[in-house]
């Protein structure tokens, strides 16, 4: 049975966690990737890998994408409104887009949630289109 | 022979007379009596063959007659019946023809009705389309226009909501 993406990252975690990143550690797991023709899934396993890690702290990873420039209260609010729905210290990394032209857009894992002024606008031009 | 003499007969003259009586008699029949009676006879025959044509004709004719009439009778029902068979025929095919220019007409009128529906339907999806278009704009100018912090609080609380589906 062929490993999946997500087991290979459940072993890296593992790994991560009883020792140092090296570059012997590093260039073994690749080498296990290679002879499984997975090597094409290291950004990804690396990432699952890591988001393990964080949840394995009590921690998820959020990536805000903002229509303005969002100050410091701005980000703690949000990070206490993620805190309080998901009962995990968001780590919140953030840039700004224009075009949004207003509210936010998050990537959690695999999942983008908009809540732009855009992307509500989008869904009324589709609504009224089709 | 004297009684003969004695009333002046010239017995000589009488047997001569017969003799020239016999000849004549022998021509005549030999040259005249009998060409005449041949001649007679074959006018006798004549008339009779006339006559016989004639009768024979007059059957021949009646039997035409007669013929013609069957001929004229088997025509008129011959003729009857082929009229009878054409006018059942064309009763046919003006039936046919009468269904078939329905089935035309139907046909017509139902791609007409398709045709008039798809054009409804096209011209009320491109009225859609502008006055959603006009919607959309207009809304957009007055969201961008009116969008406040608190607009860009309750979508950020949203988005984090949303954050407790997904994981």
């Amino acid at each position: 049975m062929k490993t999946t993406p997500r087991n290979y990252a459940k072993a890296l975690a593992a790994l991560l966690k009883t020792q140092p990143v090296t570059k012997e550690l590093v260039q073994n797991f690749v080498k296990i990737l290679r002879k499984s023709h997975q090597e094409k899934m290291l950004n990804r396993i690396v990432a699952i890998a890591e988001q393990i890690l964080i949840e394995e702290n009590g921690e998820i990873k959020v990536d805000v994408i903002s229509a303005s420039e969002m100050t410091e209260k701005n980000i703690a609010d949000l990070g206490k409104m993620i805190e309080s729905a998901t009962n995990l210290k968001p780590l919140i990394s953030y840039k700004v887009d224009k075009g949004l032209k207003g509210g936010v857009k998050l990537r959690v894992k695999d999942y983008m949630i908009d809540a732009s002024l855009s992307g509500k606008i989008e869904s009324m031009k589709r609504a009224f289109t089709e | 022979m004297e009684l003969i003499e004695k009333l002046g007969i010239d017995w000589k003259l009488v047997i001569a007379q017969i003799i020239n009586f016999g000849i004549v008699l022998f021509l005549l029949y030999k040259f005249a009596f009998k060409p005449v009676l041949s001649a007679l006879d074959k006018r006798k025959n004549m008339i009779e063959k006339g006559v016989n044509d004639a009768k024979k004709s007059e059957e021949l004719l009646a039997e035409i007659e007669n013929m013609k009439e069957r001929a004229l009778n088997s025509v008129k029902e011959k003729t009857a019946e082929m009229m009878a068979e054409a006018a059942k025929e064309a009763s046919s095919m003006k039936q046919e023809m009468l269904a078939e220019a329905h089935n035309e007409a139907k046909k017509a009128i139902d791609k007409a009705k398709t045709e008039m529906e798809a054009q409804k339907q096209s011209m009320l999806k491109e009225a859609k389309s502008d006055i959603g278009r006009m919607i959309v704009a207009a809304t957009t100018k007055i969201l961008e226009r009116e969008f406040s912090e608190s607009d860009q609080k309750r979508l950020m609380e949203d988005a984090a909501k949303e954050i407790a589906n997904v994981i």
